[in-house]
């Protein structure tokens, strides 16, 4: 549903319950017709009406309450007294209101029908009466003709008439055409045809154009009467705590239901498991139609930010455009509570401290008038919203400058601090990045009760900031607090739950893995792919007694920008929790966030991850000392592990590729083959593929015969080709330590032992090439001589396959095993760009891109990144230590076409 | 098993002698009392999953359909020794956060006369007084009225 539309529901809703109070009113005031404040009333319902429809652009609807309005205020200035004939007319009006409202709601458009407007005439005729009645106070039985003339003249110089007066003049013309209106008159049908054609449009104008008819036609419409329609109630409102009550019992039931599934499943009598199917069935969609009740549209919130935004930019002397998108975005009820305040605190930021004066942007060469963005969609059961401004961006100097000038950080820190640490500094208390303290947004409240007030909600909070161009603040929030995906773990016998967007993965902590635990001080240390987790021990953080115990399992958890090892006994099941709150007596308790109550009726707790983070005192800074302490040992080059897939040609000899290579994996049966036009193809899905067999590029053992062959398919855009092989031996995931001494051929890449096999791992792109040179579209910029390319990656497996695709890109390539060897050749040597695996020993590719934008004579070096995974996380910090690029290693195509495009837009720029 | 709510329980009262009806039950080898009207409900023996790093005195959260409710021990609350489990759950808190109170024994429901209650004595060996709010002298032994409120509040 559109922002729009939502909005017209909402007016439908009131005005309903407005129209029905007003009924009540004027009867009341035919008792009292001189309550001026019965009169204030019902004046304002009207013209709130009159505002809304004005505002869709209900032209009728806005006329008679427009004219309604009129009568009213005559009333209510004491002008006129309310007579039973006015109050006839009111009340008629009333009728017509209701009766478009109805309409509105039916069909989304004002009706199209010449009662209206014919009522409309009638009304505008009776409101001039009363205004002469008001003026000269008496002469109201004035001669219909002398109307008739007022009527055009005196329509347009009342001043509240003013808006109709457009109108009136659309319709000049219709002295012109009275004739043959009135002729129409005899033929409705063709009226309101016409009338149906443009009904919007024309139903100002055909209210204009009747306006001046003669006054024969009120005699004739009195006895037609207003149209009697009943307003169906199609909203009701209901009680918060009522939605509540029946979300609790929602809950209830899906726990009984689960248990009546479990005792059905065991007693096995076919009528009971149908019932208790369909019961479970209707439990399921209770549940979710239950759910919606609490569910609303975030514009609910970001309707209030167009004033806010106005008011605050007046009083800075500002000129902000908000732009609101996704609106219609749901979210749970107590959410859009809990981000109201922290919404607005942010957009007053932006206005404050973001977006500049008028004179300033233009200085800068940016449009005066600022751009702010309240943007919020969904993504992976989150909801995000985003306030972004054009404005001047945050300047990281100047928040380290800050930080010192509080006593938030020494000047050593900040020298080492990146531009990410230094942006997190605006989150903690006592920090304030504005010149002056403003009464806008120096406050008091800082960025820091902003974080916490997200962080509660189960959300967090990111800013990325480009200094000169603008700011945009990112919240991710649960879309519920009521019911979460959780992780259940146990501790001492006692299950706890831990939410699922804490979580990040699960370690098993066998006597191998818990080689990776490093005490460093007081503190325990995982050791996850070269990067140092805090522990936590779930047992010390509850005070209980833990009994030590053989087989652990770490949960590695996200609290904000950093992550943490929580260690438990043992992982259950992950599963959907109802979160019900905990009573007053644990408000002090920081490490739940509530309990739920599982399926076999017994509680969870709930763990609070930011909260046993504060608890036990986790600092990104004892986690970079720990790297520190940690750096000798990570020489120890760790090798990614890879998901690798290893068949066979011959039984006697096994080979392997990366699985994120294949994209199909096939079996064909041995009479599918075809040999033509020398070459060997098969027919598969409509198109001829050709076939690869390895014994023809490798000297290795030939395919045997058989009845059925494996079929591992590669594609590059359109082009496919198949690698016949007899048997998939399986697909492991796995550390490659590949030795490439043994094997130097082309095609293979190197050998390495698994699954206590000798196994060859192949080069597909090479062998592929061989068979088809043109296989691969060649990406390469035009250069008289080739590009020459730097390539530090520290696994031999992926430095050779990555090295030989580019080789055969067309590009001169050049390796470097980790980033520290690469910082070295880059001194020597002239590159034109360098490509960087994230990971590695002594010298990581953030750090050496830090070092080599940090260099004067290296500066402008293109660096593409490539990594085996790519998150937004990394991608950031990849950017802001001056990444160019970041790809995907095993995304060939995709990687040399970033690479070229890459070249020619820094060599074009420089050119 | 629900109990009568305020308006009946005053009814009653004023038909006859001024009397109010008790809810009692037995703890430490004290039998203690609360108003009718004050109690939701009594509940037997209810699973208890206790709250690590909570107050003492609390013994963790029961399940009361679908309600998450925190359990006291009252024993330790009104700083009485116990001598035997507490499984019974006395349930108070009509308007806002129901508590359940851990009591060895339910008793009867006692119609106590207006004129038998009085304030309690300064000490009452064994117990925290500051809980006490009235007491009542039963033909054979002291009947201990607690005061809602009190225990209500953290």
């Amino acid at each position: 549903m559109s922002f729009e539309e939502d909005v017209l529901k909402d007016f439908i809703t009131e005005a309903k319950e407005n129209l029905e109070r007003l009924d009540e009113e004027f009867v009341e005031l035919e008792q009292r017709p001189e309550d001026r404040e019965l009169l204030s009333s019902i004046f304002r319902t009207i013209h709130t009406i009159k505002g809304t429809a004005g505002f869709f652009g209900f032209k009728t609807l806005e006329a008679i309450a427009h004219f309604a309005e009129d009568i009213l205020s005559k009333l209510r200035d004491g002008l006129v007294v309310a007579d039973e004939e006015t109050i006839d007319m009111l009340l008629k009006s009333v009728d017509y209101i209701k009766a478009i409202i109805a309409s509105l709601e039916e069909t989304g458009k004002e009706p199209v029908d010449e009662t209206y407007l014919d009522f409309l005439v009638d009304l505008r005729n009776f409101a001039d009466k009363i205004a002469k009645r008001a003026e000269g106070g008496g002469g109201e039985e004035k001669p219909q003709a002398e109307e008739k003339a007022s009527e055009s003249s005196g329509g347009e110089t009342k001043a509240s008439s003013e808006e109709k007066a457009s109108e009136a003049a659309e319709g000049e013309k219709a002295p012109e055409e009275k004739k043959a209106e009135e002729k129409k008159e005899e033929k409705p049908e063709a009226t309101q045809e016409k009338a149906a054609e443009k009904p919007a449009e024309k139903a100002p104008e055909k209210a204009a154009e009747k306006a001046p008819k003669p006054a024969d036609k009120p005699a004739k419409k009195d006895d037609k009467g207003a149209p009697q329609v009943h307003l169906t109630e199609t909203h009701v409102r209901v009680d918060v705590k009522l939605l509540d009550q029946l979300m609790n019992l929602a809950g209830e039931l899906v726990l009984s239901r689960n248990r009546l599934v479990q005792i059905a499943s065991r007693i096995n009598d076919s009528e009971l498991q149908n019932a208790t199917q369909s019961l479970s069935l209707v439990t399921t969609e209770l549940q979710e139609k239950i759910m919606k009740t609490r569910m609303q549209p975030i514009g609910n919130v970001f309707n209030k930010f167009p004033r806010i935004v106005r008011d605050l930019a007046r009083a800075t002397g500002k000129k902000v455009n908000l732009r609101i998108e996704g609106a219609d975005t749901e979210l749970d009820r107590s959410i859009i509570e809990a981000i109201k305040d922290p919404l607005t605190h942010l957009v007053r930021n932006a206005i404050d401290h973001g977006i500049e004066d008028p004179d300033e942007r233009v200085q800068r060469e940016k449009p005066p008038v600022g751009t702010l963005v309240l943007r919020a969609y969904h993504e992976g059961g989150q909801v995000v919203i985003e306030i972004e401004d054009d404005g001047r961006g945050i300047d990281v100097n100047k928040v380290k400058q800050r930080a010192i000038e509080r006593g938030l950080i020494t000047p050593a820190e900040a020298e080492a601090m990146s531009d990410r640490e230094a942006l997190a500094l605006i989150f903690k208390p006592g920090f304030s990045t504005a010149e002056k303290v403003t009464n806008i947004s120096g406050r008091g409240v800082g960025m820091d009760v902003v974080k916490t007030n997200v962080e509660k909600l189960g959300g967090s909070i990111d800013i990325q900031t480009v200094l000169g161009a603008g700011t945009t603040v990112r919240l991710k929030i649960p879309l519920t607090l009521a019911i979460i995906p959780a992780l259940v773990v146990t501790c001492e016998g006692q299950r706890y739950a831990i939410p699922q967007v804490s979580l990040r993965e699960l370690v098993g902590l066998s006597a191998e893995t818990r080689k990776n635990i490093h005490q460093i001080g007081d503190s325990e240390f995982f050791r996850l792919r070269g990067e140092m987790v805090p522990l936590v021990r779930l047992s010390k953080v509850l005070g209980v007694e833990a009994e030590p115990k053989e087989n652990e399992s770490l949960v590695i958890l996200n609290c904000g920008a950093m992550h943490f090892g929580l260690v438990v006994d043992e992982i259950w099941d992950s599963e959907e929790i109802v979160v019900k709150p905990l009573g007053k007596h644990f408000k002090d308790i920081s490490i739940f966030a509530g309990a739920t109550i599982m399926g076999d009726g017994r509680m969870a707790l709930i763990l609070d991850v930011v909260g046993i983070s504060r608890k036990v005192g986790l600092k990104i800074e004892d986690v970079d000392r720990a790297k520190e302490e940690m750096g000798l040992e990570n020489k120890l080059a760790e090798e990614e592990q890879q998901f690798i897939l290893l068949f066979n040609v011959s039984p006697e000899e096994q080979f392997a590729i990366p699985l994120a290579l294949v994209a199909r994996l096939d079996k064909i049966s041995a009479d599918k083959l075809e040999f033509v036009g020398g070459k060997e193809i098969i027919q598969y899905r409509g198109r001829s593929i050709p076939i690869i067999r390895l014994e023809n590029y490798l000297p290795i053992q030939p395919l045997p015969e058989q009845d059925e062959y494996h079929l591992l398919v590669f594609r590059e855009g359109e082009n496919e080709v198949a690698l016949m092989v007899s048997r998939i031996v399986d697909s492991i995931q796995t550390q490659v330590r590949l030795d490439e001494r043994l094997y130097k051929m082309e095609g293979v890449l190197g050998s390495a032992i698994i699954k206590d096999r000798t196994t060859l791992f192949l080069d597909v792109y090479k062998i592929i090439e061989m068979q088809d040179p043109y296989f691969f579209v060649k990406i390469v910029p035009q250069e008289e001589r080739p590009y020459k390319v730097l390539l530090a990656e520290d696994s031999p497996f992926f430095r050779q396959m990555i090295a030989n695709y580019l080789e055969s890109a067309g590009y001169e390539v050049d390796t470097a095993t980790d980033g520290e060897e690469a910082w070295e050749k880059l001194q020597h040597g002239n590159y034109d760009v360098l490509i960087t695996d994230i990971e590695m020993p002594r010298l990581t590719g953030i750090e050496l891109a830090k070092r080599v934008r940090a260099d004067a004579r290296l500066a402008n070096l293109p660096i593409m990144a490539l990594t085996s995974l790519a998150s937004d996380e990394d991608r950031r910090r990849g950017l802001e230590a001056g990444i160019d690029e970041y790809q995907v290693k095993l995304e060939r195509s995709q990687v040399l076409e970033a690479l070229a495009n890459l070249l020619s837009r820094k060599y074009a720029q420089a050119a | 098993m629900s109990l009568p709510a305020k308006q009946e329980g005053e009814k009653n009262l004023s038909l006859a002698e001024d009397t109010r009806l008790f809810i009692t039950f037995w703890l430490g080898g004290f039998l203690f009392a609360l108003p009718v009207e004050e109690v939701v409900e009594i509940n037997r023996s209810l699973d208890i999953t206790p709250v690590p790093q909570a107050p003492t005195y609390v013994s963790g959260i029961i399940n009361l359909r679908g309600q998450i409710l925190t359990a006291i021990d009252l024993a330790q609350r009104i700083g009485l020794e116990r001598e035997n489990e507490a499984h019974h759950n006395v349930i108070i808190g009509r308007d806002g956060e129901p508590l359940s109170l851990l009591v060895e024994q339910i008793g009867d429901v006692l119609e106590i006369p207006l004129s038998d209650i009085e304030d309690p004595p300064d000490v009452i060996e064994g117990l925290d007084i500051q809980f006490v709010k009235n007491v009542s002298r039963l033909p054979d032994r002291l009947l201990v009225i607690l005061d809602v409120q009190k225990l209500l509040a953290i």
